[in-house]
C-alpha cells in the first residue's frame, strides 16, 4: 500500500496545513477513525462482565488487540501486554509496581540526559523516596550516549536502568540490543526499560531482540487514538509485581478483610479501560504493517536528509541543529535559529505558512541543561509529511528571517 | 505580512528591534531578575524613584521577540508616571498597551516584563517619597500569570 496524505482525513478538512509536529501526537488515518467510531456505533458495551452478545463482541475486538499488539512487537505471549493510558502511565506503572518494592537505601537507578520527563521523573522520584543512588548517563557531542562511560555506570547495585530508544529532541537512535546486552553482561539482574514512544511507529521493535524486560509506548503517536498505551513486560517480572491501580477487574476476589488479584495483564487494567482507543490501535498496527517498515523508514530517512540539508543550504551556520547527522538520525530535526527565540519561530509560521512546529524544553529539561540552550525548535515527521512540507518549512523560515531581522 | 491577526504587528516589532530603555541595571537602585525555566527568557529590570515618580527605569532582556517588545512598551508607559497609579495597574491593562491578539500559549510572553515591574513596585519602599536602595535576588515566575 502505498503512504498517501490522502488517508488522513484531517487535510481535507485543513488543505493547506503543514503538520510537523508527530513527535508531538500524529495525525489519523480514516480507518483507525472509523474502527473507533464503530464500536460506538456498533456495540458501545463495557468490556469482560457482560454476558450479552454487545458485551462479548467488544470484549473480543479489546482482546484481539492484544495479541496484534505483541505481534507487533515480537511479544512471547499476549498476557505480557497491559494496555494504559500513554507512556508517561506505562513508565510510572514500572516505577511504582516494579522498582519501589524493591528498591533498597543505596541500591542504584540509571537513567539518561537525553530522557523525555515520563522516563526521567518517575525513577528520580522513586530512587529519591528509597535513598537509593540515582545515576545519569551523559552524551556525547554529537548527541548519541556517552557508552565509554557504562562500565562505570552500572554496578552490583544496579536496579534498573531505563533509556530512550528515539530522543524526542535529538533524534538519536540507541542501540538498546547492544546496550542492553552490555548491561546485563555486567549485572544480569539489572532490569532495563525502554520507552519506545517515538520509535513504535518509526522503527521495527522487537522486544525478544531487544533483551529488554519493559518496554512502553503510545498509541497517538503511532496514528492511533489518545488515551491509550501499551505496557510491555516479561512474564517473569509481571507475574511477580503488585498491582498498579486497585479496583474494579483487578481482583479475582473481594472479602471485607481481604482482596486476591488475577493474574497479568489484567491485574494491571484497573477500571473500564479506554476501549475505543485500544480498538483503533488495534486498526492503527494494521495500518502501520500495511504500509510496511521497509516503505516507511525509506520515506522518513528521505525526509529527514533532505530536511537537514535544506535547512543547511538555505541557513548554512546560522541555523544549529542537535543530534546526530542526518543519516544517523530518526525524523526528528530540533534546532536553534538565533537571535530568533524557538517561540517567535513557531507563531511566525503558524502565522505565515499553517505549518505546526514545537518549540520549548519538549519535556527534556536536563537535556536542554545539558546542550545549554532553554529552549529549541522541533520539526518531526510522519507519513503524511512530504518533500512539499519541508519546502514551505524553507520559506516559513525565511518569513521569520524577514519579519523579525529584516533580511530578504 | 502583517495582518489584523499577526502579533507582529509593526509596532511590536519597532520595539522588538529598537527596544527603548533597554539598559545596564545594576546603575539603577531598585532591580530584580525574573526568570521563565519554561522558555528561557530572562528580564532584570530596575529604577529609580524620586517623590513617588519612576524617573527612571530599564531593563536587560532574553527572550522572544513578544517579552522584548513589551518590556520596551510598558517601560516607556511607566516612566515619569507616579508608582501610585502604576500600583493599580492591572494585567488586561497591558494587554491593552501590547494591543495585539496573544494566543494563551503566549500570553506569558506579553506578560513576564509587567510581572518583572509588579514585583519590583511591591519591593520598592516609597514611605518616604526618596529612594531606598534594593536588590533581589533572581525570582522564578510561576508558570502563567493570572489575568
Amino acid at each position: 500500500m502505498r503512504i498517501s496524505k490522502s488517508d488522513f482525513p484531517i487535510f481535507s478538512n485543513q488543505p493547506h496545513l503543514v503538520y510537523l509536529d508527530t513527535g508531538a501526537t500524529s495525525l489519523k488515518p480514516a480507518i483507525v477513525i472509523a474502527k473507533e467510531r464503530e464500536y460506538y456505533e456498533e456495540y458501545s458495551a463495557n468490556v469482560f462482565r457482560g454476558i450479552y452478545k454487545l458485551s462479548e463482541r467488544a470484549t473480543e475486538e479489546y482482546e484481539r488487540v492484544r495479541s496484534i499488539v505483541a505481534d507487533f512487537i515480537n511479544a512471547n505471549s499476549s498476557t505480557e501486554i497491559v494496555f494504559t493510558r500513554n507512556t508517561t502511565e506505562s513508565l510510572n506503572l514500572i516505577a511504582y509496581s516494579y522498582l519501589l518494592p524493591r528498591l533498597k537505601q543505596g541500591d542504584e537507578v540509571v537513567t539518561t540526559v537525553m530522557e523525555h520527563h515520563s522516563n526521567f521523573v518517575p525513577f528520580q522520584r522513586a530512587a529519591q523516596e528509597r535513598q537509593a543512588v540515582f545515576k545519569v548517563i551523559p552524551i556525547t557531542q554529537d548527541g548519541t550516549l556517552n557508552l565509554s562511560k557504562l562500565d562505570s555506570f552500572i554496578t552490583p547495585k544496579t536496579k534498573l536502568v531505563s533509556l530512550v530508544h528515539v530522543s524526542n529532541v535529538l533524534g538519536t537512535v540507541n542501540p538498546v540490543d547492544e546496550i542492553t546486552a552490555r548491561i546485563k553482561k555486567i549485572n544480569p539482574h539489572t532490569v532495563v526499560v525502554v520507552d519506545a514512544a517515538q520509535s513504535a511507529a518509526h522503527i521495527p521493535i522487537d522486544v525478544e531482540k531487544m533483551g529488554c524486560d519493559f518496554l512502553a509506548f503510545s498509541s497517538h503517536k503511532m496514528y492511533g487514538p489518545t488515551g491509550a498505551g501499551v505496557l510491555w513486560g516479561k512474564s517473569e517480572h509481571l507475574e511477580k509485581m503488585e498491582p498498579f491501580m486497585t479496583g474494579g477487574e483487578v481482583v479475582s476476589e473481594v472479602t471485607n478483610t481481604k482482596t486476591t488479584y488475577k493474574p497479568p495483564p489484567h491485574r494491571f487494567e484497573a477500571g473500564t479501560p479506554h476501549i475505543a482507543g485500544v480498538i483503533g490501535v488495534g486498526a492503527a498496527v494494521d495500518y502501520i504493517n500495511t504500509i510496511g517498515f521497509k516503505n516507511i523508514i525509506a520515506h522518513e530517512s528521505f525526509l529527514t536528509m533532505y530536511a537537514y540539508s535544506a535547512l543547511k543550504k538555505a541557513f548554512g551556520s546560522r541555523i544549529r541543529i542537535f543530534g546526530p547527522s542526518a543519516k544517523k538520525r530518526a525524523g526528528i530535526i530540533a534546532f536553534s535559529f538565533p537571535p530568533y527565540h524557538p517561540h517567535d519561530i513557531a507563531s511566525i509560521l503558524d502565522q505565515e505558512e499553517e505549518i505546526c512546529i514545537r518549540a520549548g524544553h519538549h519535556c527534556a529539561m536536563p537535556l536542554h541543561n545539558h546542550l545549554g540552550v532553554p529552549s529549541t525548535a522541533r520539526v518531526s515527521f510522519g507519513l503524511y509529511s512530504t518533500k512539499a512540507d519541508i519546502e514551505r518549512l524553507i520559506k516559513g523560515l525565511r518569513k521569520v528571517d524577514n519579519i523579525l531581522g529584516g533580511n530578504q | 505580512m502583517n495582518t489584523d491577526t499577526s502579533i507582529y504587528q509593526d509596532t511590536i516589532l519597532d520595539h522588538y528591534r529598537n527596544p527603548r530603555n533597554s539598559k545596564s541595571v545594576p546603575a539603577l537602585k531598585n532591580r530584580i531578575r525574573i526568570i521563565n525555566p519554561l522558555c528561557g527568557d530572562v528580564i532584570e529590570m530596575g529604577m529609580r524613584i524620586h517623590a513617588g515618580t519612576i524617573v527612571d527605569i530599564g531593563y536587560t532582556s532574553v527572550g522572544c521577540a513578544i517579552s522584548i517588545a513589551s518590556a520596551s512598551i510598558l517601560t516607556t508607559y511607566a516612566k515619569g508616571k507616579k508608582v501610585s497609579s502604576l500600583k493599580k495597574m492591572q494585567p488586561s491593562t497591558m494587554m491593552k498597551l501590547l494591543g495585539i491578539p496573544l494566543s494563551p500559549s503566549r500570553i506569558k510572553c506579553g506578560l513576564i516584563a509587567f510581572e518583572a515591574f509588579q514585583k519590583l513596585l511591591i519591593l520598592t519602599d516609597t514611605s518616604h517619597g526618596s529612594e531606598t536602595k534594593k536588590s533581589i535576588p533572581a525570582v522564578r515566575t510561576s508558570h502563567g500569570a493570572k489575568l
